[in-house]
């Protein structure tokens, strides 16, 4: 049996000596994506302002409009204030095997990617990301999509940069 | 332009007609009904003026945007990334790239339309949803057939190291180790006792359409109907009808439960050979399933107090969406004894180590116990005064004797459930424990997992307890409100999924 055993450890696994992913140091986002959120609350109020002045003109006036204000200003109000508090909550770090991103102020979420589960990788930029010079990156897993992970607000080259090198890092993996 | 596809290629010039006309249809599907409305409204000449040059403005915008869209779709094999490319979009962008080895499968397809322009789709397949599918919609037979040789050429190059380990189809695998069938008695048992909740579902379906069908029947005789409950004199005789009445619901229920079992497990034979795990079941479609350990993401099993008295116990897998896409994504298979399920679960975990260094269980914190006395007794019974307050549906003494029985009940239930979740992190293995008459259990190699999410709600900052969402291949599993301690066993778990030589498909 000797020879069986010579290429087989069982040590106990010191849980405290693994690295702990609470502890590295998230980069934060663009600032940008702030002012592209902004905007588009900007337009999303301008539609409700419009409908809203509409049905003053053709005076549709009962107190259903009062209180659909009153909700809307309080909805509107929480979807701004959370925004701008949930702007430094956005952050991703990439380790030597796996990739973590967190987000959200109320709840707070952190989702942990290892290389090695990754399928793949896209970029992907709408109208307003154009305007404002970010980029999403994408990183798809075979888990549902819970499980995957959308980072918005980077810069163009840095999203490219990103994808690259976790390109890299996977083929690394398998090798 | 060269035949390996290392430089950027666009699809077929044709395949700009595609494009467009795959607009206009789109167009054509969202706005049809005004177009029949203004057919029947027959307008005059200068409104079918307008509406034309609207439509010709709107094509030739059509027109340019599927020209942009043929301009910008993009698409090459990368060699020394091993990543096959796409570049697409007009207005917003989408760069997807594919690793070799990920490729799950690819394939030809043409529609109607695309058969007619003599084009191709060819679609890239990964594992995971439909969603994550890519397709280069017009693409020439021959450009295609060359594209997709090679990439199933670099798939397989990629994925050698992988299959020259698989063993080869060898006689000695075949021979049956054990075979486990269900007759008509164990049938009719798992009928009995599997839970009627959903055939008294279908009941109440079926009744609340009857009635509504002849509501305007039944409020004709209600007077009737009135009189003649006044004359049932005491409340003792009513109580009798009403158990009758549920009574008479619990044994539809149960036929219901027992037919619905015989067409869906009849003749269920689950037969292991060395390799694999073959199943058979079904009256009305015949499956027929081979399940294989490595495709296998998520075990779960179920019994019940009268089940487990009876011996029987229902496995349910979920498995990674193959290759193969008949093949079911989740299996149920009712009526096993227990030394099946032993003998099915050290099938599926033959891999895993059998010492145990490492066995921890958490249970959830106190807060989820409040939030579920919140969510499922004090929040419907705050609702449910609205009908004694507002309405006079329900007397207001009557009212508090069934609150206070659901409120009795609905407790000694959330506190059980409470005590009942478990999660288990061990070497190999998570497993989840919940249910009051239902117990669940769930296992997950650990290494199969795909990634992990920790949720903390900004009202559980102070108690220090998060929320855990396990991601597999073959769903999610969440643990609630689990004390921060875990944290090392979270690291622990990423180490196993970053150090794993098995893949996990």
């Amino acid at each position: 049996m000797a020879s069986l055993m010579e290429n087989f450890s069982n040590k106990e696994i010191d849980l405290s000596s693994l690295p702990n992913y609470e502890e590295v140091n998230f980069n934060p986002i663009s600032a940008q994506y702030l002012k592209k959120v902004l905007v588009e609350s900007g337009i999303f109020l301008v539609i409700v302002l419009i409908v809203v002045a509409l049905l003053f003109y053709y005076q549709i006036e009962t107190y259903y409009i009062y209180s659909g204000i009153v909700f809307f200003v309080l909805f509107f109000g929480f979807k701004l204030w959370n925004s701008i508090k949930m702007q430094d909550e956005y952050g991703y770090a990439i380790r030597e095997r796996d990739v973590l991103y967190r987000r959200g102020y109320l709840i707070s979420r952190t989702t942990v990617v290892p290389f090695n589960r990754i399928q793949h990788a896209t970029i992907s930029r709408g109208v307003l990301d154009k305007f404002f010079g970010i980029a999403t990156l994408n990183i798809f897993t075979a888990g549902g999509s819970g499980g995957d992970i959308q980072i918005p607000g980077l810069e163009p080259e840095l999203a490219v940069r990103l994808k690259e090198s976790l390109a890299k890092k996977i083929a690394e993996d398998e090798s | 332009m060269r035949a390996d596809f290392s430089t950027p290629q666009r699809q077929s010039g044709i395949g700009v007609l595609l494009i467009f006309l795959t607009t206009i249809y789109k167009f054509v599907k969202g706005f049809w009904v005004l177009g029949v409305y203004f057919l029947l409204k027959s307008p005059g000449g200068r409104i079918l003026f307008f509406v034309g040059l609207g439509i010709s403005i709107l094509a030739i915008f059509a027109l340019i945007y599927s020209y942009w869209y043929y301009r910008k779709f993009l698409f090459h094999i990368d060699y020394s990334k091993e990543e096959f490319m796409l570049q697409k979009g007009v207005f917003s962008t989408e760069d997807i790239a594919v690793p070799f080895d990920k490729i799950q499968q690819v394939y030809l397809k043409r529609s109607i339309l695309q058969r007619i322009i003599n084009v191709y789709s060819l679609v890239i397949e990964t594992a995971g949803s439909s969603d994550k599918e890519i397709s280069i919609k017009a693409i020439s037979k021959e450009k295609a057939d060359k594209l997709s040789a090679l990439l199933i050429k670099v798939k397989k190059d990629a994925a050698i190291a992988e299959t020259e380990t698989e063993e080869l189809e060898d006689p000695a695998n075949k021979e049956v180790l054990w075979t486990h069938k269900l007759n008509f008695s164990d049938l009719l048992k798992i009928g009995f006792s599997t839970n009627y909740l959903r055939g008294l579902a279908l009941i109440f379906v079926f009744f609340s359409t009857i009635f509504n069908e002849l509501r305007p029947f039944v409020e004709d005789y209600s007077e009737d109907l009135d009189e003649q409950l006044n004359q049932i004199p005491g409340l003792l005789e009513s109580v009798g009808v009403f158990v009758i009445i549920a009574i008479m619901m619990l044994l539809l229920s149960m036929i219901i439960t027992v037919v619905e079992v015989f067409i869906k497990y009849y003749g269920l034979k689950l037969q292991q050979s060395k390799n694999s795990l073959e199943l058979e079941m079904g009256l009305k479609t015949n499956t027929k399933i081979s399940l294989q350990p490595r495709r296998i993401q998520l075990l779960q099993v179920t019994t019940n107090p009268v089940q487990k008295w009876l011996n029987l116990y229902e496995a349910r897998f979920s498995l990674a969406s193959s290759e193969n896409t008949l093949e079911k994504s989740k299996i149920k298979i009712p009526g096993l004894g227990e030394t099946t399920v032993e003998k099915i679960k050290s099938f599926v975990y033959a891999d895993a180590s059998v010492e145990v260094s490492l066995e921890k269980t958490f249970l959830p914190d106190r807060i989820l116990l409040f939030r579920q006395m919140f969510q499922s007794v004090f929040l419907p019974i705050a609702l449910s005064a609205f009908f004694p307050i507002f309405t006079d549906f329900i007397a207001f003494n009557t009212w508090t004797v069934m609150v206070g029985i659901y409120f009795i009940i609905g407790i000694i239930w959330q506190l059980k459930l409470f005590s009942s979740k478990k999660l288990q992190i061990s070497d190999d293995f998570l497993r989840l424990k919940s249910g009051v008459w239902n117990k669940k259990e769930e296992t997950v190699e650990t290494y199969k997992l795909q990634s992990l999410s920790v949720i903390q709600p900004i009202w559980y900052k102070k108690r220090n307890v998060c929320n855990i969402t396990f991601h597999t291949a073959g769903g999610d599993v969440s643990f609630r409100a689990v004390d921060k301690k875990i944290v090392p066993y979270l690291n622990y778990i990423l180490f196993k999924i970053e150090t794993a030589s098995k893949g996990w498909m």
